[in-house]
């Protein structure tokens, strides 16, 4: 049985825009289990990214909690949140500008100590050269500034920060989309290989499903603020069941495509998370709306599959 | 031979403070009419380069073209004498689209007057004549006529792309090169562009070259491919072929090391190492450092291209023993 | 960046070798006139008032320069006076700077109502021109050297405090600063150890700047007879003394008028040519 580490509670966050009110995640609950990596995914403005910046605290929530082991981390202050820190980490997206240009390899990594104090002085170095082992990262890489290396190098270096406090659990913002392809493979190895050698949990957002799709055990997948479905990841892709999630899964090009595919269009743009109608967030663009789902909102029902849930009216639910 | 463009023997050059940098070392690259072609490679490997040496957008100041030609018809691109023909040519029988829409359309003109200018530049249409003909085209890419006048920052991003195919299209060019022209794009807005282009093609018969680092886009879009590493062309031929049987120790990486949503793959093989500087001019094979096959040969004398069959041309000298799969 | 590379940046760009040149110049004489020359400049001599410049005519011992109404040596009394203007410039500046990045930092990093005070006195401040405000504060304080260093001090922070606070700004919500938040840092933490060093650019280009538009400042002051007091030498009062002679023996105020020229000239450059080297996109 596998422990609960993250409980999340109909999360909300919404900021002011002008006079309006723009809903960027809209009462979103879900739970993680060590071990585990949940992957969220969708598109832009779904909102993704902002439950990432919630959940590290970077951003304050409008209303919700979030239990790690059971505490609320809302309400933990001072001394006690700076040791939280050491708990939940997270990964950058962009390699470029999360690594300060003007300090070198072995000053970024050796910030985490510095401010946490977990180690006496004369140990930090030694710990330092230890993560750089454990990201296989060469040990000249130290003196360097960041200009000096490639996006892969740098996005290393910001696992390995993320990893220098021995964290549970690790939130990983688009931590590939940033860099070039080959690179992609790399970076979804180390982190893998980490999962492993580490027990770590990883909270994955990406827009790219061939990668989450890849690393991911189960996968959320938002819409406008919402979970739209949700479900062990191998599932999501052989039976998908909400609208949007084919419609996302279609559009996705593959290398094994046949010519005879059929491929789901959808009309319109993303729409923007500012003041969103009642009803179903999806049913301006779905084909198979109907009344009811420009009235009322669908909940997140069970199926009869393991672990699968969807929120829409019309999803075939049964067993 | 009926190639409507010919790029022979290719080498472009930039001088920079801190050295010269050798993007293009020979590139041949040849499109039909009619034909989509997908130019596919990693960062750095001159897919673009190649772009901006068709469209003649290199930096004046620190491009060199020292060798090679690119055949337009039977007259050449890159020879001075042709100046007024390549003006001709440029912009209105080969049209680009860019890879980032927020920065290619100019944020002071209306998408109506943007698209109209390209008629009135390049088909001396008179004020009226041209933003009729411009709505025309906006709605053959999907936006309402009400919306001509608005602002490209009133457009989100794939509506703005939409825009540039349409201003790149409006003279029905006889080819369109395209930059990464939805990696900026999510998934859902990038299946209608990738949709509309496919539509466009066929309407239009206009040839493509598709610039991507996106196999699953070419699979879809494109029947020849051309596969760059480093400033060359290391593999091409038709897609059916070159998908199914990957001769070039890089193509046969960069398949290994890209997740798709239909295989089922436990690992990526990342492939190891880095593109090599290009400020240096290897001997042998570019590759060959990074090569898990790579024989003495290879660092000796650069493979030339070599006929696998009549759809398949790659440059390596394993592929040239028929071993390379193993 | 790599120091070869930073070497040929510098010698590529014109201003920063001409500005350098010019500064080591100036700096370099001013610094040793005690050595290279054998006059007092204070002292006066009324058995050679007012003669013609010899230029190089008795070496080092004749009068380069002339001398002025007192018979002093016109040529110690511009070096001496140099020394002066130097010193005010880099003492005053470099206090200048301190203070203005230390609270442009605070006003940027933290915003609302600690930007709002710390910004309306420096906007206050800047309204006035420099000049003026330097005029006022030295009727009040008095002429001295030191008053003076404080009255430069008061009248440059302000220009600091404003582009420091805009790179902060600019800075603030950078990812790098996400991720010290995210390990546990504290404000002053991220402010002095992550923030400062991208502002040092900045600030150094800045600097260089004020130093030659300082020097002015300060002969302007002195020329008006609020700054350096008489018998001390300074590029201002010798511009002064020389007024009355200016048909009779115009190198009293040419020798000082042209050497201030340079010096401001030659900061200015070196200022650009920094610019140019250290952050060539700043343009």
């Amino acid at each position: 049985m596998s422990k609960v580490l993250l409980e999340v509670k109909d999360l909300k966050k919404y900021f002011d825009v002008k006079e309006e009110q723009l809903r960027a995640i809209d009462g979103v609950s879900f739970t993680i289990n060590e071990g585990e990596t949940m992957g969220l995914v969708g598109e832009s403005g779904c909102g993704k990214s902002t439950v990432g910046n919630v959940l590290i605290q970077l951003l304050q929530a409008t209303s919700g909690s979030v239990l790690f082991n059971g505490k609320d981390i809302f309400q933990v202050k001072g001394e006690e949140r700076k040791v939280l820190c050491r708990d939940i980490q997270i990964i950058f997206q962009d390699p470029y500008s999360s690594l300060n240009p003007k300090k070198t390899i072995r000053k970024i990594l050796s910030e985490a100590y510095q401010v946490q104090k977990i180690y006496p002085r004369k140990e930090i170095r030694k710990h330092v050269e230890e993560l750089c082992k454990d990201v296989n990262l060469p040990l000249d890489i130290l003196s360097k500034y960041p200009h000096e290396l490639d996006g892969g190098k740098r996005q290393t270096v910001g696992i390995a920060r993320a990893l220098s406090l021995n964290p549970k659990i690790i939130i990983c913002d688009e931590p590939v989309s940033s860099l070039d392809v080959s690179i992609q493979a790399q970076i979804i190895n180390i982190l893998m290989d980490l999962r492993e050698k580490k027990n770590l949990t990883y909270l994955f957002i990406s827009h790219d499903l061939s990668v989450v799709k890849h690393i991911s055990t189960n996968i959320k997948v938002m819409y406008l603020g919402k979970i739209m479905e949700e479900s062990l990841s191998e599932d999501l892709f052989e039976n998908p069941l909400h609208p949007y999630t084919k419609a996302l899964l279609s559009a996705v090009p593959s290398i094994e495509s046949t010519s005879d595919k059929k491929r789901i269009i959808l009309e319109g743009d993303v729409p923007s998370p500012i003041n969103p109608p009642p009803g179903c967030r999806f049913c301006k663009r779905c084909w198979i709306a109907q009344e009811v789902c420009f009235k009322e909102e669908p909940k997140l029902e069970e199926t009869g599959q393991l672990e699968h849930r969807v929120a829409c009216h019309f999803a075939d639910k049964g067993g | 031979m009926n190639n409507l463009l010919e790029i022979k023997d290719l080498h472009v050059e930039f001088r920079t403070m801190e050295g010269t940098v050798y993007a293009l070392k020979g590139v041949n690259l040849a499109v039909k009419k009619g034909e989509a072609l997908g130019l596919v490679g990693e960062t750095g490997a001159g897919k673009s380069t190649t772009a901006f040496s068709v469209m003649g957008l290199l930096p004046k100041n620190s491009a060199r073209i020292p060798k090679g030609s690119i055949l337009w018809g039977d007259k050449d691109l890159l020879d001075e004498k042709n100046e007024k023909y390549i003006r001709k040519v440029r912009g209105d029988r080969i049209a680009m689209v860019f890879q980032n829409p927020l920065t290619s359309l100019n944020p002071v003109f209306t998408i109506g007057e943007q698209v109209a200018m390209v008629f009135r530049r390049h088909q001396g249409m008179d004020e009226k004549r041209a933003y009729e003909a411009a709505g025309k085209m906006l709605q053959m890419v999907g936006i309402m006529p009400e919306r001509m006048s608005d602002y490209p920052h009133q457009f989100s991003g794939g509506m703005r792309q939409r825009v540039g195919i349409a201003a790149a299209i409006a003279c029905k060019p006889d080819l369109l090169i395209a930059d990464e022209p939805t990696t900026a794009l999510d998934v859902t807005i990038q299946a209608q562009v990738l949709e509309l282009m496919k539509e466009l093609q066929e309407q239009v018969e206009t040839s493509l070259i598709m610039i991507t680092h996106n196999l699953g886009i070419v699979k879809e879009l494109c029947q020849n491919v051309a596969v760059m590493y480093a400033g060359v062309i290391i593999e091409s031929g038709s897609v059916d072929e070159v998908f199914r049987n990957p001769s070039h120790p890089y193509t046969l990486g960069l398949m290994g090391s890209l997740p798709d949503i239909k295989k089922k793959t436990d690992r990526l093989t990342p492939i190891s190492g880095f593109m090599p500087n290009p400020m240096i001019k290897p001997k042998g094979c570019a590759f060959a450092p990074r090569c898990p096959k790579c024989m003495e040969i290879c660092t000796q004398k650069e493979p030339g291209d070599m006929e696998l069959n009549r759809e398949h041309i790659v440059a390596c000298f394993l592929a040239r023993e028929g071993k390379s799969n193993e | 960046m790599k120091f070869t590379l930073l070497l040929k940046k510098m010698l590529l760009s014109k201003f920063f070798v001409m500005g350098t040149a010019g500064v080591i110049l100036i700096t370099g004489l001013c610094l040793f006139y005690d050595v290279l020359l054998p006059f007092d400049p204070t002292l006066a001599d009324y058995s050679v008032m007012l003669q013609n410049p010899d230029w190089f005519a008795n070496g080092l011992n004749g009068h380069i320069l002339g001398t002025d109404a007192l018979g002093r040596d016109i040529l110690t009394r511009l070096l001496k006076g140099g020394t002066y203007s130097l010193k005010l410039a880099f003492i005053s500046v470099g206090v200048a700077a301190v203070i203005g990045c230390i609270l442009g930092t605070f006003a940027g990093y933290y915003g609302k109502w600690l930007d709002m005070l710390i910004m309306r006195i420096a906007d206050v401040q800047l309204t006035i021109p420099s000049l003026m405000l330097a005029i006022a504060l030295v009727a009040i304080l008095g002429p001295n050297e030191k008053n003076l260093i404080i009255v430069l001090i008061i009248s440059g922070w302000a220009k600091f405090a404003r582009i420091i606070r805009g790179n902060v700004m600019a800075l603030r919500d950078s990812e790098f600063i996400s991720a010290s938040r995210v390990l546990g840092a504290s404000d002053l933490w991220i402010m002095f150890k992550q923030i400062f060093p991208n502002v040092l650019t900045p600030t150094i280009i800045f600097a260089s700047q004020q130093l030659g538009y300082v020097i002015l400042v300060e002969a302007s002051l002195s020329y008006l007879g609020l700054g350096i007091q008489p018998p001390n030498p300074s590029w201002g009062v010798m511009i002064a003394n020389g007024r009355d002679y200016l048909q009779t023996a115009p190198w009293i105020v040419l020798a000082p008028g042209f050497t201030l020229s340079l010096a401001v000239l030659s900061f200015n450059f070196l200022g650009d040519g920094i610019r140019d080297v250290l952050d060539p996109k700043m343009k």
